[in-house]
């Protein structure tokens, strides 16, 4: 009986709760993800725009969602903290044909340490 | 004229058999760490500065731990719900309260296969190569078609610890004689050189920096090794041979080396190799130093995002090796040939332009393992090469090559196109100019490669 009872809470628990919203939203699956438009700021938006074209000419927006949601860089499995920004901010400048100025870098990791910053929100 | 058609057989010869060859790139690395052939290569095999970084590290990604804190991945946000799902279970076993846990590269990282120290996915790759050679002097065909070479390639590392690589030719075309075939029979051992390489990689042994190999490679000579290049034929000073000696700086040994990155930007490595059938060991030695750009450990330099400067873009790596040892015709033979080869490479880097120097010295002292008469050689070789677009590279490499005075030009213009919707795909054309004493050879190369 005590089984039965448990298990019906359970049941009721499951359909009443509510996932956990964190700050930082993606849209989209797979190569299409992206991170929601709605939660960029005004002022970042243009950074925003320059990531949405720059960064997917080699990689898809999965991946930097992907960094910032975990705090790892899928690939390496390093840290994918505000240090870390700034250096593949850096590493991709010097890529060759990666077609991105330095100003583009540095709106794009700004933008990055935004959200980073926001993801570690409560 | 005869000593005229035999240059040119031997030189299309000697560019098929080379072209046959091939190495480090292949596809199970990126099925391994879900990434892409342009994280590691410029366009295959010949590798960036990140391939280089990883390929030095025994195949691991180098790690840069912060002090203060260890990598505690927590997941946050939301997105989609199975794909994060799997990122959790991942960052399970990634969060590393263990030591040396497994890296979080993919999205699909097993507990229990890391438990068991075994890469995530069954780390093999086929390379196929195929060439087409025109050659307007040619004594029976100008031109030839057929399959070059088919590969089988394994690497990765277990558990970040023993780092491996394998490559096993289940085909390779032999000699071209055009006098006998326009499509030779596959060759028996040893032109097939059917294990050409299987070594273990020893990851810093003992908890130092230094990397212990064994087995069958390329002993770490030159930078510009033939699993490293864009082109068809190899570089002369890798590739030259002297008189009857089979011995190339490219040659693949049983041998030992120990490797390591000191000072984050000099490697050094050390070894020696095994010849059947003589008790006298030999030994060879490397050491590059790496200025500008990320360091030997991939990490990025810092840059002013404020301040333009050319030097942002540009790194130098400078090496230079020696090499020493005997060989003979066979193992019966008491004729032996005491040689050693030294050079100096130099590889220039600005934005998406490359320069390539290298310069090699030797010399044998019984080549045709009967005369014993020394035989000095010097060879030269420099190339320039500009990615046009992400996907199509040109290049040039011009080579001067003098073996006991007789000399040898060679005029190589290149094209190489990997498009990056297929990036496992490559076709280059390349035109040799060559001119040795009073005789000249035209040859066009056009190959294409897979690797999946």
């Amino acid at each position: 009986m005590n089984l039965i009872k448990m298990f019906v809470l359970l049941i009721l628990l499951s359909i009443v709760a509510t996932p956990v919203h964190a700050k930082i939203r993606a849209v989209g699956k797979g190569d299409k993800m992206n991170f929601d438009p709605s939660q960029i700021p005004a002022d970042l938006r243009g950074a925003f725009e320059i990531m949405k074209v720059k960064c997917v000419q080699c990689h898809t927006q999965e991946r930097t969602v992907i960094a910032i949601q975990t705090g790892i860089a899928p690939v390496t499995g390093q840290p994918f903290d505000k240090q870390a920004t700034k250096a593949y901010g850096i590493k991709m400048l010097r890529k060759p044909k990666s077609n991105m100025t330095r100003e583009e870098v540095k709106q794009v990791v700004n933008l990055m340490n935004f959200l980073i910053d926001e993801a570690a929100k409560p | 004229m005869h000593m005229y058609k035999q240059c040119l057989i031997a030189a299309v010869g000697f560019i098929i058999l080379v072209s046959s060859n091939n190495a480090h790139a292949i596809p199970a690395f990126s099925r391994e760490h879900n990434t892409e052939c342009a994280t590691c290569h410029t366009i295959f095999p010949e590798l960036n500065e990140y391939g280089d970084v990883f390929l030095k590290n025994g195949f691991v990604w180098a790690k840069h731990k912060k002090e203060d804190q260890a990598a505690k991945p927590e997941i946050r946000g939301e997105g989609d719900p199975a794909l994060l799902e799997k990122l959790k279970e991942s960052a399970a076993t990634g969060a590393a309260p263990k030591e040396n846990g497994p890296v979080m590269s993919a999205t699909h990282k097993s507990e229990p296969l890391w438990l068991a120290g075994l890469p995530q996915t069954v780390p093999l790759s086929i390379s196929a190569t195929l060439n087409a050679a025109y050659n307007d002097d040619a004594q029976y065909d100008n031109v030839d078609l057929s399959t070059r070479a088919l590969s089988l390639l394994a690497g990765g590392v277990f558990r970040d610890k023993l780092g491996f690589f394998l490559k096993y030719n289940l085909y390779a075309e032999g000699e071209f004689v055009p006098a006998a075939s326009n499509t030779p029979l596959n060759s028996d051992s040893p032109n097939a050189k059917d294990l050409e390489q299987f070594y273990l990689v020893w990851r810093n042994t003992l908890g130092t920096p230094i990397n212990l190999k064994a087995g069958r490679f390329r002993p770490q000579l030159s930078l510009w090794q033939k699993s490293n290049k864009v082109s068809i034929s190899d570089f002369a000073t890798t590739s030259y041979r002297v008189g009857s000696s089979t011995f190339t700086t490219d040659s693949t040994a049983d041998a030992i080396e120990a490797n390591a990155v000191l000072f984050n930007r000099l490697y050094l490595a050390a070894g020696v190799v095994d010849r059947d059938g003589q008790d006298r060991n030999e030994g060879y030695g490397h050491i590059s130093v790496k200025i500008g750009g990320s360091d030997f450990h991939a990490r990025e330099p810092e840059m002013d995002l404020d301040n333009e400067s050319i030097m942002d873009y540009l790194y130098l790596v400078v090496g230079g090796y020696g090499y020493t040892g005997r060989n003979s015709v066979s193992l019966a033979s008491n004729e032996r040939n005491n040689f050693y080869r030294a050079g100096v490479d130099l590889d220039l880097v600005v934005k998406s332009a490359r320069l390539k120097l290298a310069w090699a010295n030797g010399e044998d002292k019984n080549p045709d393992f009967s005369s014993h008469v020394k035989t000095p050689s010097d060879v030269f070789a420099a190339q320039g090469s500009y990615m046009v677009t992400k996907d199509f590279m040109a290049l040039f490499r011009y080579e001067y090559q003098d073996i006991d005075g007789v000399t040898t030009e060679r005029y190589i213009p290149t094209v190489s196109f990997s498009p990056l919707e297929i990036q496992n795909t490559k076709v280059t054309l390349e035109y040799q100019h060559a001119e040795t004493e009073n005789v000249t050879s035209n040859i066009a190369l056009l190959g294409i490669r897979v690797a999946f």
